[in-house]
């Protein structure tokens, strides 16, 4: 018997992560542009939505960037999910290639940032977004590997 | 443009089987053409973006090509190959699974796909999509009945995954649970502690899947009575010691608690249940065949007694929460094996009589009983 429901369920949440990030990116730069995309307005809430959920859960597993790490005894947390949380840690510690408020910063300031309306948070938005699709797409990777193989 | 020429391409395909497909695919057949036409509107979607001609989205266009691309992968991997691969005799395992559904109010509108793997389910995660779930079964065991109780072990994973919120939480306090029970009596501060602290760290997180698939094995027996241990214990106890006993090394993070251990826990529920002969019966055969192999029960404490009470008391949570349908007495009991089955569950049940009774007339009359089965209207 095999276990392969952990995988494709972390598999397709990461890809929902991400197909919320490039909305709300092209979102943002479009609207800074004053162009117009296909994309609904209901398409952009929900990816906010989506987006400050995992970044509430993550929040929760992690804490502030002097909080405490990733609970190891992180309890009634599926085990990929764990992973994304180490992998998220980790990140905080690689200040080359994640320098954005999202890993330097606090959760918390980014999760404001996704309904601010202020001149320069857009800026920083985007900048976390970035990176957290950096993190994700190596985690969907993981996955889509697991799943499928290699060719 | 090349996306979008590979997904016509399997377009076509998929349209070129649906003559012949089994009836009960109907539902699973639509939710695969449904998802063929979202990832093409993603496709066109990243086109239309393409033709406005601002660099400043290329990267986010890159990365969303990128994504539905390896949607379109496992789409190609995992949900098409039910449709193509689909032939008359899988009506047996699709209205068996149909009917699985039908008797559960969250899985209702989940339709159902069969593919040919060693037994296990891909469930959809109903707070993402409504996509189908996907059933698999190795080709040898698709055409008889005795092993299609399995599924009903399978469809455990789908209702925790619509309950998965208030089933993460009823984990998290197992593991709480049994993180207390293997807290020291002493605590000291050397390395030796510190080993055993990241022993104890390793074995609380693996009860997070082992509690899942303690629950689908009760799902099972709630649903299967006698014949989903049957099929189970059958299933797996001739695979070698493994199912016996495995080193501590290879507990860390295993996806599912060792078989022998899962026994254990069946012929509890068998008892619990009554069915005092059939528990001692399942028990028996595991332990002659360990005895046989000179394997002894030792799960090097991932596993102690101590945790029986709230792992049990946990699960009971969980199928309140979940609520499976449960067998019914007359279902393990009828007498006569050519009657019109009233649900799969009286059919499997007789199939395990009648094979453990006289294992050289099974066949011919599990024949008739497949004939007569997908012949007869299913009471929901």
């Amino acid at each position: 018997m095999r276990a392969q429901w952990l995988t494709v369920q972390s598999f397709q949440h990461g890809q929902e992560l991400l197909a919320a990030i490039n909305t709300l990116s092209i979102h943002l730069k479009l609207r800074d542009q004053s162009a117009a995309g296909p994309d609904s307005a209901k398409a952009v809430e929900d990816a906010r939505r989506k987006l400050d959920r995992f970044l509430e859960e993550m929040e929760q597993m992690i804490g502030g960037p002097n909080g405490k790490e990733v609970n190891p005894l992180l309890l009634g947390t599926n085990p990929r999910t764990r992973e994304l949380a180490e992998s998220f840690e980790e990140a905080r510690k690689d200040r080359t290639r994640f320098r954005s408020e999202l890993f330097q910063g606090d959760i918390a300031n980014v999760r404001q940032l996704l309904d601010s309306n202020v001149k320069g948070d857009e800026e920083l938005l985007l900048r976390c977004l970035d990176e957290l699709r950096l993190l994700l797409q190596e985690h969907v990777q993981a996955d889509a590997t697991q799943i499928m193989g290699q060719i | 443009m090349d996306l979008l020429r590979e997904i016509s391409q399997l377009e076509d395909v998929i349209h070129q089987s649906s003559s012949g497909l089994p009836p009960e695919l109907g539902p699973y057949y639509d939710a695969v053409l449904a998802m063929k036409d979202e990832l093409r509107g993603q496709v066109v979607q990243n086109l239309d973006y393409l033709d406005l001609g601002l660099d400043v989205i290329l990267p986010d266009l890159l990365s969303s090509t990128q994504t539905v691309t390896r949607s379109f992968a496992l789409y190609n991997h995992m949900y098409v190959r039910s449709v193509l691969r689909a032939k008359h005799s899988d009506r047996l395992c699709l209205k068996t699974l149909r009917w699985l559904h039908s008797i559960h109010e969250q899985t209702r509108r989940v339709p159902v796909g069969l593919s040919d793997e060693e037994v296990s389910v891909v469930p959809m995660d109903p707070e993402i999509s409504m996509t189908p779930a996907i059933y698999f079964l190795p080709c040898s065991v698709q055409y008889g009945l005795l092993y299609l109780p399995l599924f009903f072990h399978e469809i455990g994973h789908l209702l925790y995954a619509f309950h998965r919120r208030e089933m993460d939480d009823l984990v998290r306090d197992l593991q709480g649970q049994i993180r207390g029970l293997l807290a020291p009596s002493v605590q000291r501060n050397d390395q030796h502690a510190r080993d055993d602290e990241r022993l104890r760290g390793y074995i609380v997180q693996t009860w997070y899947s082992w509690t899942q698939e303690l629950f689908c094995d009760a799902v099972g027996y709630s649903l299967g009575g006698p014949a989903f241990a049957s099929a189970f214990s059958m299933y797996l106890r001739l695979r070698g010691p493994d199912q016996y006993q495995v080193s501590p090394r290879r507990l860390v993070l295993r996806t599912h608690p060792v078989t022998w251990l899962r026994i254990r826990l069946l012929a509890d529920r068998a008892r619990r249940a009554g069915r005092h002969h059939d528990a001692t019966s399942l028990e028996g055969a595991w332990d002659s065949i360990g005895a046989a192999m000179d394997v002894t029960e030792d799960y090097y404490g991932f596993y102690d007694d101590s945790f029986l009470d709230p792992v049990l008391s946990t699960i009971e949570d969980m199928l309140t929460e979940t609520e499976p349908r449960s067998f019914r007495e007359h279902e393990g009991t009828a007498a006569d094996p050519d009657a019109i089955p009233a649900s799969p569950v009286y059919l499997l049940n007789t199939a395990w009589r009648q094979f453990l009774n006289n294992p050289d007339g099974y066949r011919s009359w599990e024949e008739r009983a497949i004939e007569s089965f997908i012949a007869t209207e299913l009471p929901e």
